[in-house]
């Protein structure tokens, strides 16, 4: 490739698409990234201007509709049980699991992330004492805590958003630890040390943006793994109370409906959470794994 | 010495399908190789001497390879022949050392079990026939106290045993051709000489033909009945090894030689390196491959590529202007303190009549330009 | 060798030591009485403290701690106040429900995962390995609580071919009819496994397929499926084996989930009984049971590695 050197913003532009051209093996982020992350932003839109939308009330049921219909015009996605829209409760239970998952994380990645930065770059006795708690942290299942912790504290949202955002903190630590470590020791945070930039400057202009990838592809995932966690202890009913809907105890509805037990069926009560369920999980399965391997300089091309 | 042709390579093309476009990585080589002699393929890396071996072989992937040409084996034709048929010859017939045994040796196998595999796929031997024919073999390839090594992981052992382990996992099922693919890169100086020494005879005794693949002129001097120098996937010159060290034609063989450092120069001797850079195989230039690095370069050699003549019997090269006697390299012609920046002067002393360097026994000569693994 | 194990013996019982420490003071944050428990809703104060002091409630944590302990090494982990079963006994009639689903979940995700992580490595990029890729990416985005009842609605509601929910047969009874009911399980459990698996196995063997002691055995005149089995598998199945330990955590968790979803009698079941009815005891019992297994098999796993690899056993 010939350096040209110019201030002409033309020629420079024209020299990259001429590259990009002729280097096929360039890295771009692809179609379904783009799919995939514009679906998570539906969600999210869709979720938060809810009560803006004509939509059914989701708590209460019309009983002048049909009880466990199918989906209909009046209906889209059919009843459930209670006489409750499907669809309106499907919108509204995004809510629980984009708050829980998004925060979940977000509290993990402030309790777990900025400490991890500070011990990994100053090392010590407690980067030692920290680094081994989090084995020991780790070496439990996670889920019977939280199981424990929800049931005698409360149903709350914002206490589940803490308490799983609490328990995703080792992991988020762990991570964080490895990647600064990596960046740590590399020349270019000495340079800026021997200018005498303070700790907390070398860590947040010379550190993180480089490991600002790993974080977000590792978040991304993080926030799905949360979204299944809620969505678990929905299930057994340890999440948000009724007649608050979450996908997790729609689904919890719907599987007790399934065995018959109540007299009826509703396999749409199982089918359209679970999908909505599968899809938002696999949207974000994919961003982050896209966003990673566009970062990830070290990707080897078969 | 039974002179039966062995292996017949006729017009052989490999190109590999890479996202950038196809390269060539061997272009239209030609050879021949009797029972019990010795073909020596010469040439830095990148020059195709490797795919060149691996593909005779027919070890080359299918996926993304393009072979054409012709490889015949005793009379059968082996190139792209499939898997099944190559591997009935695979270790029987062909064997090939390769290059870096810490590599090559399976790491969390033993050593005894790495060469008893062969032995008792191919040749049915029990387990206990297999162990003593490994045994013996370990004595061969010169192992002291094989009984204690049988056992051994090859991270256990040193660099010149785990070649000599190789050497007899080649030699187990008693092969006619062995190709030794760079058998004495990165081995200590004075190892290196003991395998070369070690494979001569183990050739003898057993009759065998070799292919010494190298970069290494001083490797192949006295240890080859005849030597193909390559660059940039093709053979440049051809010739029985005494011919070409006496008599030789093209410039690149007259740089390598040059580049290898001698005992006898006087301490502190500049290395000759060949300046410039092997051209991208992506886009073969149209003119001959070396006349960017070529001190006796002409506007010719930019525009045609010669083609590869047999000038004399058995000596063939491809120059449009090859060597004259006077410009010639002797023994000593090297000696001299001069700048590496030496293009466009030919190093003549006029004395061409000696037995090209003998280089014998030296061995462990630097790479000509940069040690990126072929 | 020796001590390398001996080194690591050490670090293991350190760690027990930590676990139960954190099991024990987790159970005692957690708000709830149990004398109410026993006694019942009814109780007057004098009663509850009649009971908080039988059961020595009132005596510092660290003391309650040793008492537990000691009682711990003797084989003792308490009762019910409810059921009045000893909890040993309560762990040994559960445990097996979750060892079995563990292991059939795990033959099936073996079973499936190796042999198309294989089939993929031989050509990677290609149809099947891109489609196997898919796949597991899409099998990821299916935890239990998604795919149990999807399968549940088809095979048991719609289908008929499996029994639904709370219809476990233990193995003594019925060998039959106990396959029959652990075959949906097993399969939502088998899913995330099979993905863990099948990623680390494939890109594993496919870096292992490039070296150079692969193109040595080639030209050795191996066959492929040799080459596959004898010379790629073993130095793969030595990254599977590394993280094998770190996934027990949460197949662990996965057996716990599967088994409420299915409304199986086993472990997880018997821990959030115990859990909303605060029996205190019991909940120690099962969690620090829990803990030293997880703790147990991430060492076993560790030993198996310096088997498999003889390089590590060096240090």
């Amino acid at each position: 490739m010939s350096s040209v050197v110019t201030d002409d913003l033309a020629e420079i532009k024209e020299e990259i698409a001429a590259e990009e051209a002729a280097d096929p093996t360039r890295k771009k982020l692809g179609w379904l990234f783009w799919v995939c992350a514009s679906f998570i932003v539906l969600v999210a839109l869709l979720a938060t201007f809810a009560s803006l939308l004509p939509l059914p009330n989701p708590d209460l049921g019309n009983y002048s509709s049909v009880q466990n219909g199918g989906p209909s015009w009046s209906h889209w996605l059919g009843t459930d049980d209670l006489y409750r829209d499907i669809l309106s409760r499907l919108i509204y239970g995004a809510r629980i699991s984009l708050v829980v998952g998004f925060g979940g994380a977000l509290i993990g990645l402030v309790l777990g992330g900025i400490p991890a930065m500070y011990s990994a770059y100053r090392r010590g006795r407690v980067d030692t004492v920290l680094n081994t708690t989090s084995y020991v942290f780790l070496a439990f299942p996670a889920i019977v805590a939280v199981i424990a912790i929800v049931s005698f504290w409360g149903h709350a949202l914002w206490k589940i958003t803490l308490i799983i955002g609490l328990f995703a903190a080792p992991l988020i630590y762990r991570i964080v630890r490895a990647s600064t470590l990596s960046y740590a020791s590399r020349d270019f945070v000495l340079a800026a040390k021997a200018l005498g930039a303070s700790d907390t400057r070398i860590l947040a202009r010379e550190i993180l943006p480089n490991i600002m990838p790993t974080i977000v592809s590792f978040g991304l995932i993080a926030v799905a793994t949360i979204i299944v966690l809620e969505g678990s202890l929905a299930f057994l009913g340890l999440s948000v109370e009724p007649p608050t809907p979450s996908w997790g105890n729609m689904l919890n509805e719907g599987a007790s409906l399934l065995t018959g037990a109540k007299g009826q069926t509703n396999p749409w009560l199982v089918i359209f959470p679970a999908t909505a369920m599968f899809l938002l999980l696999f949207c974000l399965n994919v961003v982050a794994d896209k966003l990673r391997a566009y970062f990830d300089v070290t990707e080897i091309k078969l | 010495m039974s002179g039966r042709r062995l292996l017949e390579v006729e017009d052989l093309n490999v190109s590999f399908a890479t996202s950038r476009g196809s390269l060539q990585a061997v272009q239209g080589v030609s050879l021949t190789l009797d029972q019990g002699k010795t073909l020596g393929i010469v040439g830095e890396s990148g020059s195709g001497k490797t795919v060149l071996s691996r593909a005779i072989m027919g070890l080359l992937p299918r996926a993304s390879t393009t072979q054409t040409g012709s490889v015949r084996y005793d009379g059968t034709e082996i190139l792209n022949a499939p898997n099944d048929q190559l591997r009935k010859l695979w270790s029987t017939h062909i064997a090939m050392i390769f290059q870096d045994p810490m590599t090559s040796l399976n790491p969390v196998q033993r050593i005894g079990n790495q060469i008893t595999e062969p032995l008792r796929i191919h040749l049915k031997l029990s387990k206990d026939e297999a162990k003593e024919t490994a045994l013996s073999l370990l004595m061969q390839v010169g192992i002291p106290s094989p009984v204690e090594r049988y056992d051994a992981y090859p991270f256990q052992l040193s660099g010149g045993m785990r070649q000599r382990v190789m050497i007899a996992i080649a030699l187990a099922c008693a092969p006619r051709l062995l190709m030794a693919d760079e058998p004495t890169t990165g081995l200590d100086v004075t190892v290196q000489a003991q395998i070369l020494d070690l494979l001569g005879k183990l050739q003898h005794d057993r009759d065998m033909a070799m292919v010494l693949v190298t970069h290494d002129l001083g490797v192949v001097a006295t240890r080859t009945d005849e030597i193909i120098v390559m660059y940039a996937g093709n053979v440049v010159e051809r010739a029985p090894t005494n011919v070409l060290f006496k008599s030789m034609a093209m410039p690149y063989t007259e740089a390598l030689l040059q580049s290898m450092p001698r005992i006898a120069d006087p301490s502190h001797t500049r290395l000759k390196a060949i300046e410039g850079r092997p051209p991208d195989l992506l886009h073969p230039p149209a003119g001959c491959p070396f006349a960017p690095r070529c001190p006796y370069v002409q506007s010719r050699c930019w525009e045609e590529k010669p083609p590869l003549v047999e000038a004399a019997p058995g000596h063939s090269y491809a120059c449009w202007y090859p060597l004259t006697a006077a410009e010639r390299p002797g023994p000593a012609s090297s000696s001299e303190p001069s700048d590496s920046s030496s293009d466009g002067s030919s190093s003549s002393d006029g004395s061409d009549g000696t037995d090209g360097s003998a280089p014998s026994g030296r061995t462990g000569q630097s790479e000509p330009t940069e040690t990126v693994q072929a | 060798m020796a001590r390398y194990i001996a080194k690591r013996l050490v670090l293991l019982i350190i760690i027990i030591i930590f676990v139960s420490v954190a099991v024990f003071f987790l159970v005692h944050l957690l708000p709830g009485n149990p004398a109410i428990t026993i006694l019942g809703p009814n109780a007057t104060p004098a009663n509850v403290a009649a009971v908080n002091h039988q059961l020595g409630l009132n005596k510092p944590l660290i003391d309650q701690y040793f008492i537990w302990i000691s009682h711990v090494f003797q084989g003792n982990l308490g009762q019910s106040f409810t059921t009045h079963q000893s909890t040993t006994t309560i762990i040994a009639q559960s445990f097996p429900i979750d060892l079995e689903l563990i292991i059939f979940s795990q033959i099936i995700a073996f079973a499936i995962a190796f042999p198309m992580a294989m089939t993929s490595a031989r050509r990677p990029n290609k149809l099947f390995d891109q489609a196997s890729n898919g796949t597991t990416f899409a099998l990821l985005a299916l935890p239990p609580f998604v795919i149990a009842p999807v399968l549940v609605l088809l095979f048991a509601v719609h289908w008929h071919i499996f029994p639904g929910p709370a219809s476990y047969v233990p193995l003594t009874q019925d060998f039959w009819s106990n396959i029959h009911t652990m075959v949906l399980p097993s399969i939502v459990l088998a899913l995330g496994s099979i993905v863990v698996y099948f990623r680390l196995l494939r890109n594993d063997l496919i870096s292992t397929l490039q070296e150079d002691f692969i193109t040595m055995a080639r030209s050795k005149g191996l066959t492929d499926r040799r080459i596959m089995w004898r010379h790629a598998l073993r130095p793969s199945s030595i990254s599977l084996l590394a993280s094998a330990g770190v996934t027990i955590s949460s197949l662990i968790a996965g057996t716990f989930i599967v088994e409420l979803l299915l409304q199986m009698p086993g472990l997880g079941y018997q821990l959030i009984s115990s859990i909303n009815q605060d029996d205190y005891l019991v909940v120690q019992g099962i969690t620090l049971f829990v803990a030293v297994a997880i703790v147990l098999i991430n060492f076993i796993f560790d030993f198996l590695f310096t088997i498999v690899d003889p390089r590590i056993a060096r240090e």
